[in-house]
């Protein structure tokens, strides 16, 4: 009796050992398509106008402002095949620059008004700027179609870390462009 | 001084006496010990342990010819080392299938459990496991070494490896069928 303990202890520290061989498991996930979804055409250039506000209310909405003063629609993908489960948003290049630190934020490409900068996101909050090396994923429904919306918008210049400076008034103008890819 | 050698000539006579009375009222019990000594090791950043790693939708017609492959990459991160350890390579253990696209052969990719036909998973790290690493890895075949080093102050060393994954067909001139492409592996890594 034991003698069995003995040889059934030792049997369970090979077994131990043998399980720690490795340092790191990996699981794969992938699949095969012979097709991806189809984006609507008429969706492939996209102009949004963002509505006039004044020099005064831009400063006064500070970071808020994107919620208030923005445009959206959206960008649609038909006849996804079973094996694309995601339409993934990889990335938006602008051709703003970029605004100071904050890589979410460009100041306009183009235009007369100075003090604004420009935000792109993926729905109406600030969490959903979209920045570089910041992926999107927008699942694919049962039909095989996907609506991926897209917001741009306005905020004045941050001076310090709470007062936003008024801008001067005058047009702006960027452009940006999305990148997507299946999973 | 005598005295006291006596007492020590009956002390181990009772002793000895009590051990024959044991042995012979009771079975014997044999007390194996084993172990081993083992070099200085890694910790494995505890997210890295298990990972799963997922790949971009390959098209059929891309996996043809294997003119366009689509990799993921992924890293380990690696800390507290003894300081003598300046490089880390990993190799990875799987199921392994044929492939003759450029870089892997025979049991050089990671065998598809899923429905996709004509493919597997090649691994990427062989030339480089920088934070793009590059040159097909064959299963079973070290990575190229990621570097180990004494950062802040500490007496330990560390560093991130990178491999890369990426969906391959089994034979490039055969058309690849549609399907989910899923499979498993382990990595062991080596210090040096």
């Amino acid at each position: 009796m034991n003698k069995f303990i003995a040889i059934s202890a030792l049997m369970a520290a090979f077994v131990s050992a043998n399980a720690l061989a490795a340092d790191a498991n990996l699981t794969f996930n992938g699949a095969v398509s012979t097709g991806t979804c189809t984006m609507n055409a008429a969706d492939a250039t996209k102009t949004l106008v963002i509505p006039d506000v004044s020099s005064s209310s831009l400063a006064n909405a500070g970071n808020t402002a994107f919620t208030s003063y923005s445009a959206n629609s959206t960008i649609s993908f038909t006849g996804c095949p079973a094996e694309v489960s995601n339409v993934v948003l990889s990335s938006a290049s602008g051709t703003g620059t970029t605004f100071g630190g904050d890589t979410s934020r460009q100041t306009p490409a183009s235009g007369t008004a100075t003090g604004v900068h420009l935000v792109i996101s993926s729905g109406p909050r600030v969490v959903d700027y979209l920045r570089p090396g910041v992926a999107r994923s927008f699942p694919v429904s049962p039909s095989g179609t996907v609506k991926v919306p897209v917001y741009v918008g306005v905020t004045a210049d941050i001076t310090s870390s709470s007062a936003f400076a008024a801008p001067t008034a005058g047009n702006y103008s960027s452009s940006y462009t999305l990148t997507f890819s299946y999973s | 001084m005598r005295n006291s050698q006596i007492l020590k000539s009956f002390l181990a006579t009772a002793l000895f006496s009590s051990a024959l009375c044991a042995n012979a009222a009771d079975d014997s019990v044999v007390v194996n010990v084993s172990g081993s000594i083992t070099t200085a090791t890694c910790t494995i950043a505890a997210s890295d342990v298990n990972k799963t790693i997922n790949i971009p939708v390959s098209l059929a017609n891309d996996l043809q010819n294997a003119s366009k492959l689509t990799p993921v990459y992924f890293s380990f991160g690696i800390s507290n080392c003894d300081s003598s350890k300046t490089n880390a390579v990993a190799t990875v253990a799987a199921a392994t299938v044929a492939s003759d696209v450029s870089g892997y052969g025979s049991n050089s990719v990671i065998a598809n459990t899923g429905s996709a036909t004509n493919v597997g998973i090649g691994l990427i790290g062989a030339t480089s496991v920088g934070a793009t690493p590059s040159g097909p890895l064959p299963v079973g075949t070290q990575s190229a070494a990621a570097t180990l080093t004494q950062v802040g102050g500490l007496s330990t060393t560390s560093g991130t490896l990178y491999l890369g994954a990426q969906v391959v067909p089994l034979s490039k001139a055969v058309s690849s069928g549609a399907g989910s492409v899923t499979g498993t592996a382990t990595v062991t890594f080596t210090y040096s």
